[in-house]
């Protein structure tokens, strides 16, 4: 596997990572389904998966950038997996709305699952690793990738900011506390 | 709040790994991630419907 190859690859994940994203942000703005707690700490795994293409992208392919996606990938499979524990009881008409018949969390876990496996796969390519490449050259494709995923993380935290408020985040938010007038 | 800060440290953890050096770049995720696993032992409190 080349290094473009490689950039290329992970510009690709990360243009995934937008899109579930950007698609979060719809349930939650078209649909006014909040996130719950679980659901944040999700989104947070997604970003943290981004952290190890852009390193990729910048500096050229490293085991540990996988590494650290598997990481990431795994801490998001494990919050997941607990949401997915919580409502899997017979009668429990699960949390938010479904897509294609699954909640977004049980989409998610095989979103993370699925990242895991890739990233598995990609260090099976020794020879990328051989010797350390010099950074690929970055075109449009690329660099938008980076920049989607920069945008969604900073509306991440706004949105967080105006759910949550200043205070610790409540357990199940029913408004936006920055924008909630009582009364 | 705690949310807020997550998403700036993992904001910056990207921002520094696109802009500088990889080493603080890890820095700033290890940091997120222990944040991220704080803050789910915080609030996973509820009994699990399930049985082993």
């Amino acid at each position: 596997m080349s290094s473009r190859l490689a950039a290329k690859l992970n510009a690709l994940a990360l243009y995934a990572i937008g899109l579930i994203l950007l698609a979060a942000f719809y349930f939650q703005i078209a649909l006014q389904e909040l996130p719950c707690l679980l659901c944040l700490l999700q989104r947070v795994a997604f970003i943290a998966l981004a952290v190890g293409p852009i390193l990729t992208l910048r500096h050229g392919p490293r085991p540990s950038h996988y590494g650290l996606a598997i990481l990431a990938g795994l801490l998001g499979a494990g919050i997941a997996a607990r949401q997915i524990m919580l409502h899997i009881a017979p009668g429990d008409p699960g949390f938010g709305s479904a897509i294609l018949g699954y909640h977004f969390y049980t989409w998610a876990f095989v979103c993370f699952a699925a990242a895991i496996l890739a990233s598995a796969v990609v260090l099976l390519f020794d020879a990328q690793f051989e010797v350390t490449p010099p950074a690929p050259t970055l075109g449009l494709f690329e660099v938008a990738a980076v920049w989607l995923v920069l945008a969604v993380t900073g509306f991440n935290a706004v949105s967080a900011l105006l759910e949550c408020g200043f205070a610790w985040c409540p357990a199940n938010p029913v408004h936006y506390e920055l924008l909630y007038w009582p009364g | 709040m705690d949310f807020s800060v997550i998403f700036l440290v993992f904001a910056a953890s990207l921002w520094v790994a696109w802009r500088r050096s990889s080493r603080p770049a890890l820095f700033l995720f290890a940091i997120g991630m222990v944040l991220t696993v704080a803050l789910y032992l915080h609030h996973a409190t509820e009994t699990l419907p399930v049985s082993f």
